[in-house]
């Protein structure tokens, strides 16, 4: 089972202090590393919630972000992409992206501002110190920016998040639960937690990307799903990950039973049940793909379950030929 | 049986399946991220906002 980390450092790396040259904060997600930079002065940077799982020693990064104060922020000039009715925008900009995050019940001016080059490599997050208590300790990508950056990083042709329930099982097998909200993620998490030699990756929130060999030279080797720290109602936010096996939307039904789906009826499904980059034509197109090497790949199956220990069984039960 | 199993019934080739039109549930509040997911956790915005914090969650 592959590994995924999280760092946090002070100017020397390591542990988190207060050290001469500001602070760091390296994480690992699904294989994609990221690292928060703040100089002196600057805000002291925490892991908080799932994140802490995620914290990785700093090494390679896939984006670089430097962290800061500022006394006042205006919303961006440049063309507007994305408005997702909550509190954050998309702008594009001259040299790359800018998110704005706004909430009516701090003013119409933002609260923070986090600006990425085009490749999504590097870029910048600033947090208007009014609003913050630069005593405390923060996570500067507290939800949804840490999120959002990354779908929009996996949608440049990483991989995809997806509103699921992940579990790799005592055979190593990964399982994934796709679901709305109330379709019983949490649930089957917790009725998996107690399963012996299984791992539960995450109750809400996994990320899927293809597996690609040490040797990079080779071609992907199938699909492996991901934990991540964005977790649900049962808190499970788990780093680690499993092949891909099977998928399953969940319905809650008075008995468990199972239900073959289409592959396009499934890929349609699972897109109903991801996180992508709207606004990005090329982020839908890869997404697709990668949806379509799912249902070629993968038996995919509607699960109506009921909530109790049966259902596990019921699982156990049906992938027993695999 | 499932489409893979019915392809590899078939000698590996894929099944013919008839255009069609397929409506599927979608939930954009969930979709986009937009709101706190949980109350407490989204910083200056949940620390003072009722109507940000907990009546749209974001999962």
């Amino acid at each position: 089972m592959a590994s995924q980390t999280l760092s946090v450092g002070g100017s020397r790396g390591g542990r988190e202090e207060a050290g001469s040259k500001g602070h760091s904060l390296s994480y690992r997600v699904a294989g994609l590393g990221v690292t928060l930079t703040s100089p002196r002065g600057g805000p002291r940077l925490t892991p908080e919630g799932g994140s802490r799982e995620f914290v990785a020693a700093a090494g390679p990064d896939d984006l670089h972000l430097t962290v800061d104060w500022a006394d006042e922020l205006d919303q961006p000039s440049g063309r507007l992409l994305f408005d997702s009715g909550g509190v954050w925008k998309l702008f594009r900009q001259r040299d790359g992206y800018a998110f704005s995050f706004c909430s009516p019940a701090l003013g119409a001016a933002p609260y923070k501002l986090a600006t990425v080059s085009h490749e999504f490599t590097r870029g910048c997050v600033l947090l208007a110190r009014r609003h913050f208590d630069s005593r405390v300790p923060l996570q500067p990508l507290e939800y949804p920016l840490d999120e959002v950056l990354m779908i929009h990083r996996l949608g440049r042709g990483a991989g995809v998040e997806l509103h699921a329930c992940g579990v790799a099982d005592a055979r190593g097998r990964g399982l994934l639960f796709l679901g709305h909200s109330g379709a019983g993620k949490s649930t089957t998490a917790r009725l998996w937690k107690s399963v012996p030699g299984t791992k539960v990756l995450s109750d809400d929130r996994i990320i899927l990307r293809r597996d690609f060999p040490r040797d990079l030279r080779r071609e992907p080797e199938g699909l492996r799903i991901h934990g991540t720290p964005w977790h649900g109602e049962a808190g499970v936010a788990a780093a680690g990950s499993a092949p891909l096996r099977r998928v399953y939307f969940l319905e809650h039904a008075p008995r468990n039973e199972f239900a073959t789906l289409s592959g396009s009826r499934a890929a349609a499904e699972m897109l109903a049940r991801s996180f992508v980059a709207h606004h990005s034509a090329s982020a839908l197109e890869f997404t697709l793909d990668l949806l379509a090497e799912v249902v070629e790949q993968v038996p995919c199956h509607v699960f109506r379950f009921l909530p109790d220990a049966t259902s596990v069984r019921a699982i156990e039960d049906h992938g027993r030929e695999d | 049986m499932d489409h893979a199993e019915q392809r590899e019934k078939d000698g590996g080739k894929k099944p013919y399946e008839a255009p069609r039109v397929i409506q599927v549930s979608l939930r954009p509040e969930e979709a986009v991220l937009g709101n706190c997911k949980f109350a407490g956790v989204a910083g200056p915005a949940s620390a003072t906002c009722v109507s940000l914090a907990c009546s749209s969650p974001g999962s």
